[in-house]
């Protein structure tokens, strides 16, 4: 009879490998590769490389000295607090901290008004409320266990920075182990206090729902139901979102990750830089371990992240403050055409539509421009401008190379102009019969072809311009 | 509410009489002679008629202490009193009891958990509570009967009260006010599992106040799903826990042998039991029927669908409601084809034949249930769809095609026929497979027995490591915590091992240290309630551009999707084009063929461990079992000829579970005046019938139980057939052994119970083979004639009754007299409990 294995060893086989990522031992620094090989570090349990010997103070004090912080201790337990301060002549690529402080600062309005253009659900401020006032204003953002959410995905550093004077200052919140989360909470809510509004880089549905998660693991009330927030990933997206050639409306979202726009609009480019998917596993490690300094790049990745956020936050207001003549390219020009639209300024919109279609013809790009030229026209429909309207659909129609699925739009549209309106109806088959020419999916082929047989039996049995009851239906 | 009792109005009296006459017809029709008292003819086509004598209502007034809203709600509805096991369930919740009941079919069993969930609602407006069933559509059902309630109680002056249900379906932005706002929470063990436990601070509110837990149709979770249901529970409560509340548990099921024994496996709290049921029953006759033999040397009836198509005619002709339950999709759209051909001629009667099953759109299946109600749908086929609690109401026939597999299931079908008052029927059409020759020529077996046992195995190894991974997720472990009552250090230390979680804390500091999950994935998107592992493979349709078409569990994919393999979905055949193994791909294109294969493989099986209580000729324990997919056959539709066959080379599993297991000691062998190769046939025949009874014994599928033969203990176990088509030993030795074996890694707890049953398992084993018409063997009894010689038969017979004769040898010490089902029972239940041991 063959040996049944223990249960350790059946366990094993049922567990299995799961090839957890390991911190690559260069990231470790000197002093830590000295001290033991970094794959042995992920067993806790041999003697080895066993928990520093200090108890849980010391091991925390030991981090944050390493990490250039210190140890806040208080009830709930520790929490390693760092701060740095960005000066307004240090430089964060291309720009100086001291102007993007003076570009929020002038733009302090403009953030006022994004945020009122993607409000949040939640958030009943009053609209006669001042608004906050930007040295309130707090960057935040989350390093976690993980990407998943749920509550086993805990956000073991918790990045914020505010502006102080021409400067930024950056205070971060780092659990020293994960006991400490609970402390770690409390320290950022009594920081936090201060502080009147927030901004992040999609915050909306990643740090923000994970924070007011950890509070409520916690059982701890979440402190901040009501503080304004602008997640400037939606203005960014509006603005920087790239579109790619071949399908002209197709977007791709990579285009306007925070990294993306950083190295695009600011000229940054990190030296040494740790991986995301890299930064749960060092924080695993370090709470295995104690040993900070894998956590010292991860700490940093994060103060990049938030003067990254404000910077983007800043142009993005900044666009909205000085208008069209600030956009740089043709896309800034149309995507803050569509923020003017969310906020209900119609006049400044088709403003930005239609220098957006000018620039583009300029550059020649008629995704670009058969895209600002349909947007002018649908707004100015809306305003009842019905033969302005037409003629940006014209305008549309006589660039070369737009999509097809935006030429199909505008020749319907004219086509309606041309039946009900100008009830031209001979212009109107045209219009028809040049769609038909092209491929086209079977509703709309439908569609055209039933206005077809209208216009025809329109042409055969009246003389132009006479209305027909029964057939001038369709609404306009 | 299917509580109230039926008015009397001055026309339903003649309507009764002229469905009653309408019956009586039919059945004289079906089973001439005398019938209403009649013996049981196991060799007929009719095997058995018996009659259930009418039951009377047994009323119990309101209790007390019964909130008046509620109150006035039930009497706006005509309810004046309650059942008496209403009343009973609604006293025993109040005393903080956990409770499971067991009614039949119809009997009001929905109002036994409502009562007091609604009223304590009405009376703690915090209060919360979570309904668990089986399926989304049992969901669907109890949220609109319970939106009729609450409407009531609402009119009748209460409070708001939210019902919801929370599910796959729920729509993203409905989902956050239902957290907030649904005092009852309508959801499946899957949503539980993947959808709320892992997201418990959301649902901060509900878990403070959570003060009932729900599970309807209980009997559903057995098995795998069962042994997972009851991890799900041990995290729900470890969670209401740590939020400070402590549910308690209302269970209903169906009739199974250990209703109270499995609610308090799952949950791990006592229950008490409520059995006896008040609702009223009408006069029932329930009707055997086996297909007439058309070919004795091969053993073949006439198509037990046919049979079917006939039976419904009588009843459908005489304008009576009928449901048909099919056995599988397939059989239950050629029924229907088959009964609107039939009644084509009678003016509007086909579209009054409906087909139901799974895979239909929740707004026809409305439709078809409401059809039900009203009577304007006459006839339905249906899968097991509505064999569960979704309200169809009271049909005057049932009949089954094919036995349903369980006892318990049996008398579900049955009690879809015949609500209260009013006679009814139901008719159990035997096919050919072996339970269901057994059964319907063992009338008694199926009347006279208590149902089956449902068994799980919480403490299966792999769906242990999965929960206490899922858990760890959830809510850090301490270091003295248990999981359920399970000591889970032992396997977070393995986890550990796998930096899968990490212990905070200083190992020699006052406080407990904590576990702490250290992984960036999502434990249980990894873990599906209905299977072991969450390992798959994909089907993937390369006909149409790569498009995914299915997938099937890790074990079974290389016996449904090796190269030329035959997939079949809804009825369209896809061959297997390739398999690519690692990457759990099975790429397939759409062929025409008139035939479907069915893999041949090859299975070792080694004995680790045997467990206490073993004897020289039974003995359970642990097993090594390693099996490899070698070939495959082709086999003709309809005929089920063999035209082809293949030769295959996959990787083999393996896989540790558990097994029972059989050896026929050398004398007894070497007493036997046949040859050896005879020898051979009669124990392969044997293990096959053996297998088959297994499965009825167990209430399981038969994919669940693995066969295996074996020698006696110097060479350890050798090959076997799995999935029907085999691959036997030229030589089985001088001491065969049987190994009937948990399909499942880690097994679910099969094979003790079936060590408990042994003697009852050779006895049916004798019994199926001695009383198949066949003259030398064929499917239904010994296997398929050419896989066993000529003999098989005979010299399985003549085994068995040396080894009946030989039992009071048997270490077991206790003799067991045939046909003892209660003694039996008894054994099987407490090796049941013995199986608990976690490792």
């Amino acid at each position: 009879m063959a040996m049944k294995p223990s249960l350790a060893d059946r366990l094993r086989a049922v567990v299995g490998p799961t090839g957890v990522p390991r911190v690559h031992p260069e990231a470790l620094g000197p002093a830590a590769v000295a001290a033991g090989s970094p794959a042995s570090a992920l067993d806790d349990s041999t003697g080895a490389t066993a928990p520093l010997p200090d108890g849980r103070v010391r091991r925390a004090e030991r981090a944050a000295s390493v990490l250039g912080g210190v140890v806040d201790t208080r009830r709930e337990g520790l929490c390693i607090v760092v701060d740095r301060r960005y000066d307004a002549d240090m430089r964060h690529g291309r720009h100086r901290i001291g102007d993007i402080v003076a570009m929020l600062r002038e733009a302090e309005e403009g953030l006022g008004a994004l945020r009122r253009a993607w409000p949040a659900a939640r958030v009943a401020t009053p609209a006669a409320a001042a608004p906050p006032a930007l040295d309130g204003l707090c960057a935040l953002d989350l390093e976690t266990t993980g990407l998943a959410g749920g509550a086993g995905t805990q956000a073991f550093l918790v990045g914020c920075a505010r502006l102080d004077g021409d400067a930024i200052v950056v205070r971060q919140f780092l659990a020293p182990g994960f006991e400490f989360e609970r402390a770690q909470l409390a320290t950022l809510a009594d920081w936090m206090r201060d502080r009147t509004h927030l901004v992040t880089f999609n915050g909306r549905t990643f740090d923000l729902p994970l924070l007011e998660m950890r509070f409520s693991f916690n059982r701890l009330t979440w402190p901040w139901p009501h503080l304004p927030h602008l997640d400037a990933l939606h203005p960014a997206r509006r603005f920087w979102r790239e579109r790619s050639a071949v399908a002209g409306l197709e977007t791709d979202d990579s285009s306007c990750s925070l990294g993306v726009l950083e190295k695009r609009l600011c000229g940054l480019h990190r030296v040494g830089d740790v991986p995301g998917f890299e930064i749960p596993a060092r924080f695993f490690q370090f709470a295995r371990d104690g040993r900070a300094e894998p956590l010292e790049a991860v700490l940093e990745h994060n103060r990049l992240d938030l003067i990254s956020t404000l910077f983007v936050s800043a142009r993005a207001s900044m666009l909205v403050v000085r208008g069209p003549a600030a956009a740089e390219r043709g896309h800034e020009c149309l995507g803050l055409g569509r923020v003017y639209e969310r906020l209900d300024e119609p006049a400044g919109a088709e403003t930005c539509f239609a220098r957006a279609a000018a620039t583009a013809a300029g550059v020649g790009d008629p995704a670009l421009r058969a895209e600002a030229l349909r947007r002018l026209a649908l707004s100015q429909r809306r305003a009842g401008r019905v033969e302005a309207a037409a003629a940006s659909w014209e305008a549309l129609l006589a660039t070369r190379g737009v999509p097809a699925q935006l030429r199909r739009e505008a020749r319907e549209a004219l086509a309606i102009y041309q039946e009900h309106r100008a009830r031209d109806f001979g212009a109107a088959r045209t219009l028809v019969l040049e769609a038909l020419a092209e491929p086209l999916a079977a509703r709309h082929r439908t569609m055209a072809e039933r206005r077809l047989a209208r216009l025809d039996r329109k042409l055969v049995g009246r003389a132009p311009g006479a209305r027909i009851p029964g057939l001038d239906e369709e609404s306009f | 509410m299917s509580a109230t009792p039926p008015p009397s109005l001055p026309g339903s009296i003649s309507l009764v009489e002229r469905k009653d006459k309408a019956l009586r017809g039919a059945l004289e029709h079906l089973a001439p002679g005398p019938w209403l008292e009649r013996a049981d003819t196991p060799d007929g086509v009719i095997t058995a008629v018996r009659r259930l004598a009418p039951v009377e209502a047994k009323f119990e007034p309101f209790p007390d202490a019964l909130d008046p809203r509620l109150r006035a709600a039930l009497t706006s509805r005509g309810l004046t009193e309650l059942y008496c096991h209403q009343a009973e369930a609604y006293q025993r919740v109040a005393a903080g009891e956990h409770i499971v009941v067991t009614t039949p079919t119809a009997s009001g069993k929905t109002l036994c958990y409502n009562l007091p969930v609604l009223d304590r609602i009405l009376k703690d407006p915090a209060a919360r509570a979570i309904y668990l069933f089986p399926t989304k559509a049992l969901a669907q059902d109890q949220m609109a009967e319970l939106h009729e309630l609450t409407a009531l109680i609402t009119a009748a002056g209460g409070d708001d009260i939210g019902v919801h249900t929370y599910d796959g379906d729920t729509p993203a932005d409905a989902r956050k006010t239902i957290r907030a706002r649904a005092h009852i929470a309508l959801t499946n063990p899957d949503m539980l599992h993947a959808g709320v436990l892992p997201h418990h601070p959301r649902w901060a509110k509900l878990f403070e106040n959570l003060k009932y837990v729900v599970i309807d149709e209980l009997h559903a979770y057995r098995g795998v799903f069962g042994s997972h249901l009851c991890n799900v529970l041990r995290r729900l409560q470890r969670i209401a826990r740590h939020y400070g509340s402590d549910p308690q548990f209302i269970c209903s099921s169906a009739t199974i042998a250990n209703p109270r024994q499995l609610a308090e496996r799952l949950a791990e709290r006592p229950f008490s039991h409520i059995a006896e049921s008040g609702a009223p029953r009408g006069e029932k006759f329930i009707v055997f029927v086996n297909p007439p033999v058309v070919n004795r040397e091969l053993g073949i009836r006439r198509s037990y669908l046919a049979e079917a198509r006939r039976v419904a005619g009588e009843f459908l002709r005489r304008n009576l409601q009928v449901i048909v339950f099919a056995q599988s999709r397939l059989a239950t759209e050629i029924l229907t084809t088959y009964l609107k051909d039939d009644f084509e001629k009678v003016p509007g009667m086909a579209d009054q034949i409906r087909g139901y099953r799974g895979g239909y759109l929740p707004l026809r299946r409305r439709e078809i249930e409401k059809g039900l109600r009203e009577g304007s749908v006459k006839g339905v086929v249906s899968t097991n769809a509505l064999e569960l609690g979704i309200d169809i109401g009271a049909l005057d026939v049932s009949i089954m095609a094919g036995y349903p597999g369980t006892i318990a299931a049996t008398w579900q079908r049955a009690g879809r026929a015949g609500r209260r008052t009013a006679r009814s029927a139901a008719v159990m059409v035997a096919s050919s497979a072996p339970v269901d020759q057994f059964i319907v020529k063992h009338p008694s077996y199926f009347f006279d027995a208590s149902p089956e046992h449902a068994l799980v195995n919480p403490d299966n190894l792999h769906i242990l490591v999965d929960h206490v991974k899922c858990a760890a997720f959830e809510l850090p472990f301490t270091s003295t915590d248990t999981f359920g009552t399970v000591d889970v250090q032992e396997v977070l230390m393995i986890l550990r091992e796998n930096g899968l979680v990490h212990r905070s804390g200083e190992p020699d500091g006052d406080e407990p240290g904590q576990w702490h999950w250290t992984s960036e994935s999502y434990p249980a998107d990894a873990v599906s309630l209905r299977s072991i592992t969450s390992d798959n493979f994909v089907v993937v349709d390369i006909g149409a551009g790569a498009r995914v078409i299915g997938e099937t569990d890790y074990t079974s994919g290389p016996t449904t999707l090796h190269p030329k393999a035959i997939y079949i979905v809804e009825g369209r055949l896809y061959q297997v084009e390739s398999l690519d193994y690692d990457n759990r791909k099975a790429f397939v294109r759409d062929v025409d063929c008139d035939y479907y294969t069915t893999a041949i493989s090859y299975s070792k099986v080694t004995v680790l461990d045997t467990a206490e209580g073993a004897g020289a000729v039974a003995a359970h324990g642990d097993v090594h079992v390693s099996s490899r997919v070698v070939g495959f056959k082709k086999i003709k539709f309809y005929t089920n000829e063999n035209v082809g066959s293949g030769e295959l080379d996959l990787p083999e599993q393996q896989m540790h579970t558990t097994s029972y297991w059989l050896t026929v000691p050398r004398q007894t062998m070497q007493a036997l005046p046949y040859s050896k190769d005879d020898k051979r046939d009669g124990i392969v025949g044997m293990g096959f019938a053996m297998k088959n009874v297994a499965t009825l014994l167990l209430m399981c599928d038969g994919r669940d139980v693995g066969l295996a033969f074996g020698q006696g203990d110097e060479a350890d176990g050798e090959t076997t057939p799995v999935g029907g088509r085999t691959a036997i030993p030229e030589s089985l030795g001088d001491e065969p052994r049987i190994f009937l074996y948990d399909a499942f890694p880690g097994g679910i707890g099969f094979s003790a119970p079936l060590l408990g049953m042994h003697a009852e398992l050779l006895e049916r084993t004798g019994e199926l083979i001695a009383g198949c018409e066949c003259d030398h063997g064929c499917p239904t009894c010994v296997g398929p004639i050419g896989e066993t010689g000529p003999r098989a038969k005979t010299v399985a017979l003549a085994i068995l009754q040396a080894l009946a004769a030989g039992r009071i040898a048997d270490s077991d010490g206790s003799e067991m007299p045939p046909y003892d089902r209660a003694a039996v029972a008894a054994r099987s239940a407490e090796a049941a409990a013995k199986a608990d041991v976690p490792f």
